[in-house]
């Protein structure tokens, strides 16, 4: 009967674990998912045939934690630890049961995971812009906030409207979150500025108090007064909104100076010079 | 200056300070902060004191934010991390030859930024 309730009280995390499409599937989850491609792995040394392969838990491990070594180390060392655990209270032949048992079940979820309808996310917003999961999905992905604030920045100069919710905002607000202090730094000074002088969420405390810190400390180091900062970011803004009204913008990641690097080329093809041409 | 900031982020390994030694590794993203912040006070004391140089202080901060862009380190760190040398130097030394240390010191960050620049 212990063997029913171990498994009952691990299966349901596993069951999470698997099933969950999102990239948030943690990284505390992983070492079920590797359970998982072990359990499978010993099944089909048994010789128990079983539709999915450890292969296949395995690549989905290296998915969730983006092969991360450290990680690897510490799922087996958690799940060594846990078998040789149950094998020392209940004996091999209990664990053999027991590791077939979470192989059958791991089998079972991942065909069911497969025969989930893929989720079709919603690429595009009302107004043209990407969406704010397909935003999230690129930034989990990639790790590259700065880009996305960017984007969102960009695609919203003036901040959101004050009397309607906005998802890309919230989304901006959890991200700076997430992205903490040290991260924030690396964030473009359009991003921070105009974060931090328009509303972009409603409620969101941590992040306020994040990007408020950030933009004091550029301040700082531009030496700008407030006054100064907020005619900075103004401008930028009716920058941006101009360029998204003419719709003649360069590609996200580019909203910094308007400057691009030409190069003079000889006859040969050799590349003699470089010279920069800025707008305005 | 726009251009300042794409020279900056493709020349940033090529900033060698007059204290590391010739045959040093390739700078670490810590330790070109550190100079960076480094030059930056320098520039700031000699500055006030004055030295006739071509890039001012506030170039050097430029330096530092575009560094703490890229690399993601603490710029007002490195910056107290250097006062704090250079007020125990001219405890150690004496204030009279601390300032002039810096005063010429000013002047190799000038030729830095200058090739920093270029």
């Amino acid at each position: 009967m212990t063997s029913f309730r171990l498994t009952a009280i691990l299966i349901a995390p596993l069951c999470m674990a698997i099933v969950s499409h999102a990239a948030k599937a943690s990284t505390d989850d992983s070492e079920l998912i590797y359970e998982c491609a072990l359990a499978l792995d010993f099944a089909a040394r048994k010789g128990v045939q079983l539709p999915v392969t450890s292969a296949r838990a395995m690549t989905h491990f290296s998915e969730v934690t983006r092969n991360d070594a450290a990680l690897l180390r510490q799922a087996k060392q958690m799940i060594d630890a846990s078998w040789k655990n149950y094998k020392k209270q209940n004996g091999s032949e209990e664990l053999d049961k027991y590791v077939l048992l979470v192989a059958q079940d791991c089998a079972d979820l991942y065909v069911e995971r497969a025969a989930q309808p893929a989720q079709q996310q919603a690429e595009m917003n009302g107004l043209g812009t990407l969406s704010a999961a397909s935003l999230r999905t690129h930034a989990d992905r990639t790790g590259d906030y700065g880009a996305v604030a960017d984007y969102l920045v960009y695609h919203y100069p003036y901040g959101k409207d004050l009397f309607k919710d906005n998802a890309d905002g919230d989304l901006l607000g959890k991200m700076i979150v997430e992205v903490g202090a040290s991260g924030l730094r690396r964030w473009s000074d359009e991003a921070v500025y105009a974060i931090a002088n328009k509303f972009y969420w409603q409620y969101n405390p941590p992040a306020t108090r994040l990007i408020f810190a950030e933009y004091q400390r550029r301040m700082r180091m531009q030496r700008h007064t407030e006054a100064e900062a907020q005619r900075w970011a103004q401008r930028a803004a009716d920058d941006r909104a101009a360029q998204a009204r003419q719709a003649n913008a360069k590609a996200v990641g580019s909203l910094g100076n308007g400057c691009e690097n030409r190069k003079l080329i000889d006859q040969r093809g050799v590349v003699t010079a470089t010279y920069s041409v800025c707008r305005r | 200056m726009r251009s300042f900031s794409l020279a900056i982020c493709t020349t940033v390994l090529a900033i060698t300070m007059p204290a590391v030694p010739l045959h040093a590794k390739d700078p670490s993203p810590q330790q070109l902060m550190d100079m960076a912040a480094g030059c930056a006070y320098i520039v700031g004391i000699a500055e006030g004191n004055n030295v006739k140089l071509n890039y001012g202080s506030a170039d050097w901060m430029n330096v530092v934010r575009q560094l703490e862009r890229v690399t993601g380190l603490d710029g007002e760190q490195s910056l107290k991390l250097a006062k704090a040398k250079y007020n125990k130097r001219a405890r150690v030394m004496g204030a009279d030859e601390a300032l002039s240390h810096m005063k010429s010191r000013s002047k190799e960050c000038d030729r830095e930024m200058a090739v920093i620049q270029s």
